[in-house]
């Protein structure tokens, strides 16, 4: 773990901010200096939205060699926010198994630890996730029963 | 402005090769290259050795290796499109004078790393601030590209399996070994929905050299033009993630495009993006794909992948007559395109 990178990013992190093209509100993890959509040449530090609308749900457990095959699994969700703008981010631990019945749904933008191995004298880190809301998950498991 | 013939190449088979070094896998592949000319630049793409081996300044070690004194002796960085953009400098170099010969290396030596760590190499040509930090991984993003082409362009995850399919058809003709169908290829293990374990090429070891002059030579191959372009790493803030806008730039920046393609994806979903980001510029559909399979059958070797097909083009013996070979990195932040011609042989 990269202590240093975390506590760079941790206010914005934990905040949960983006930086917003200041012409088209195009939101973006990092600084540039231009807008990837319309070029504009100034953004500002702005809320991410909380809510998303679920696409897709994959993950990434390559280890296959050793047959290990939820090692390092990285469960991952294509998500689009209201103003239809794309993000991809991990999907929270208590949502993994579920991740395909999540599609369509609407997730929270939440704060989680990150899955990363943690050595013994690591700070705890964390990370925004998308979760289901306690109402999506009882709605998901209402259906499975009915 | 000279013209730039590739005098020969020379690779090892991407394979498992526990015995060597990196340094001896460069020498091995580079060697019967050495006696042909007096090389006065050299440009070396080795991007995974300071990963995998901590080895800084991969050009003093290739020069060292092969008792190299040029004037230019470089590293190129472009993650696994290296070799790509090693062979695009070399071609500038070269036909403007600023040399005579170079030789153009790339280089990989994987089998020193755990499954996990070749995994991690991918990863590293991501965006680490935007995405790796993020969470989000190679293998996992390209999922998601796949679920969301097969959405928004309302094709069959088939297409995936189609393509890597199609390679591995040439791979079984040149090689003699038995095809693999797409059906086969479906029902392989899954590892980043909707992408199975086929789907993405194997990391191998293995070194290319490629040997390229300025001027008019008796060499039936020559480099015609070369370009590149670079795209917003970060695939989900790209303004299209599926228009690989960096490909189809670079595609039309080379002029007229032949219909023979030699591409070179770290995933299929990489190749299908590809093709359409050459078609969306020739408007027509190639004639030919990866004539020897490219990375999906004889596996990558990261950052020569450019070198082992320009290798394929040289070799091949059909009746075409030129060929675009393209290489990208990072699902597309990056793309080399380069169009070899045939003169009289």
């Amino acid at each position: 773990m990269n202590v240093v990178a975390q506590w760079r990013e941790r206010a914005r992190a934990l905040r949960g901010e983006y930086w917003a093209c200041e012409k088209c509100g195009r939101l973006a993890a990092v600084r540039r200096a231009t807008c990837t959509d319309c070029g504009h040449t100034k953004a500002t530090l702005a809320p991410a939205p909380r809510r998303f609308q679920a696409l897709y749900a994959s993950h990434a457990h390559a280890v296959v060699e050793t047959m290990d095959q939820v090692s390092g699994r990285c469960d991952v969700m294509l998500a689009k926010s209201d103003g239809g703008q794309l993000f991809a981010f991990p999907l929270g631990e208590a949502d993994a198994a579920r991740a395909k019945s999540l599609e369509g749904a609407t997730l929270d933008l939440v704060l989680r630890r990150k899955s990363d191995p943690l050595g013994p004298r690591d700070p705890i880190a964390y990370q925004r996730k998308l979760a289901a809301s306690a109402e999506t998950r009882r709605a998901l498991i209402s259906k499975k029963e009915g | 402005m000279s013209d730039v013939a590739v005098v020969r190449a020379h690779s090892l088979a991407p394979d498992s090769y526990w015995g060597a070094s990196l340094g001896d896998l460069v020498l091995e592949a580079a060697a019967p290259l050495l006696p042909l000319v007096k090389i006065d630049a050299l440009f070396c793409a080795g991007p995974a050795a300071a990963f995998a081996q901590g080895q800084s300044d991969f050009a003093a070690l290739v020069a060292d290796r092969l008792g190299i004194a040029s004037d230019i002796a470089l590293s190129v960085d472009a993650a696994d499109a290296s070799g790509a953009a090693a062979l695009e400098l070399a071609w500038r170099v070269l036909r403007s004078g600023g040399a005579k010969a170079a030789l153009v290396v790339g280089a990989a030596k994987v089998s020193d790393l755990s499954e996990a760590e070749r995994i991690a190499l991918m990863d590293r040509t991501l965006d680490q601030d935007a995405e790796i930090s993020a969470g989000l991984t190679f293998a996992s993003q390209a999922g998601l590209l796949a679920a969301h082409y097969c959405r928004v362009r309302g094709k069959d995850i088939g297409v995936f399996a189609g393509t890597t399919a199609a390679s591995l058809a040439h791979w079984a003709r040149h090689t003699g070994r038995p095809a693999v169908t797409a059906a086969e290829l479906r029902r392989d293990l899954s590892v980043a929905p909707p992408l199975v374990r086929s789907d993405f090429a194997q990391l191998l070891d293995g070194a290319a050299a490629v040997l390229l002059v300025a001027g008019k030579v008796d060499s039936p191959w020559k480099i015609e033009s070369a370009a590149s372009a670079v795209d917003t790493m970060a695939l989900w803030e790209r303004k299209d993630p599926l228009a690989f806008a960096a490909v189809e730039k670079a595609a039309r920046s080379i002029g007229d495009i032949p219909g023979w393609l030699e591409i070179d994806a770290a995933a299929s979903v990489v190749q299908v993006l590809v093709e359409d980001a050459v078609g969306r510029v020739t408007k027509t559909k190639p004639s030919l794909i990866n004539v020897r399979g490219g990375g999906a059958g004889r596996g990558r070797v990261l950052g020569a992948s450019l070198l082992y097909q320009l290798e394929d083009i040289v070799a091949h013996d059909g009746a075409e007559t030129s060929a675009l070979a393209l290489a990208t990195a990072g699902l597309g932040s990056r793309a080399v395109a380069l169009k070899l011609a045939q003169g009289s042989r």
